[in-house]
């Protein structure tokens, strides 16, 4: 997984850099798995607001902070997100 | 910690080597062969081919295409557009049947529906209807899977593919001494 450390805005940079078709750089993060579903950015209002709110709650940015750059509203949006997708992230749950 | 001006910021010529090495690394530690990665046409796997390609050469690298009854034509001219970039050879194999001998597609009723435009509009208003109930939040209401059983269905539905991906990908893997190379990344 060598992009997991990357949120998906630092791609788009990374993707430039490299050169990248730009028909495929510019297009809509399509998850193409569902008709009538054509871009997991709109899920998120945006992928810019919400990659920074990740890294703020990631980084300990003081939740007011966070509330007073962006929106309260979208702020607990994007932590209840984290909350309900830790099971898609966790490794397999164990003993070990 | 106070926030900084670009938070976001990244060095992309220090992420490149950063990348390569990882890849190269972990490709010699596990005494692969071949790199198997899967192209969905989008930016996050045709990132991650690229990179791939960059760190072992082209001919270590084995490129697939899975498309689906509901995968849509554009995302295929670009995957193959990259492989073609790349120099690379791509396999396109269609994973339908399987999905259907999974009974995935029975999971919603999309096949009263004929062709791709019906098959969006009914599933349109499914989510409106969701949303109606929910204050736009359908991405949190999916993920709880607190929607009901036909949002649940629909989460079945939409992860089974990249499930039924993976275990192709993996079987060419194991054919080949393969290292498969997964595209997610950070916001996922």
């Amino acid at each position: 997984m060598p992009l997991l450390h990357l949120y998906r805005t630092q791609l788009e940079i990374l993707a430039e850099h490299l050169n990248l078709p730009e028909e495929i750089r510019t297009k809509k993060a399509d998850p193409d798995i569902l008709p009538g579903l054509s871009d997991k950015g709109d899920l998120l209002g945006s992928l810019k607001d919400s990659d920074q709110i990740l890294w703020g709650l990631e980084n300990q940015i003081n939740l007011s902070d966070l509330e007073n750059r962006f929106n309260a509203e979208k702020v607990s949006y994007i932590q209840t997100l984290v909350i309900n997708s830790a099971y898609y992230r966790d490794t397999p749950y164990s003993l070990l | 910690m106070d926030w900084p001006v670009d938070p976001l910021h990244i060095d992309p010529e220090n992420s490149l080597i950063e990348i390569t090495n990882f890849l190269q690394d972990h490709f010699q530690r596990l005494n692969r062969r071949w790199a198997v990665i899967g192209l969905s046409g989008g930016l996050d796997s045709s990132l991650a081919a690229t990179l791939t390609v960059k760190s072992l050469g082209t001919d270590k690298v084995k490129l697939y295409y899975l498309p689906e009854r509901d995968s849509k034509p554009i995302h295929r001219k670009h995957a193959v557009l990259l492989a073609d970039k790349l120099n690379t050879e791509i396999k396109i194999i269609s994973i339908s049947s399987a999905l259907r001998a999974l009974r995935i597609y029975s999971l919603l009723p999309l096949n009263y529906f004929p062709g791709r435009w019906l098959k969006s509009c009914a599933v349109d208003f499914g989510r409106s209807r969701f949303l109606e109930q929910s204050k736009g939040e359908f991405l949190s209401i999916r993920l709880a899977g607190s929607g009901g059983s036909w949002v649940s269905r629909g989460n079945a539905y939409a992860s089974a593919k990249h499930r039924v991906r993976s275990v192709i990908l993996y079987r060419e893997a194991e054919r080949f001494q393969g290292m498969v190379v997964g595209a997610a990344n950070k916001t996922e």
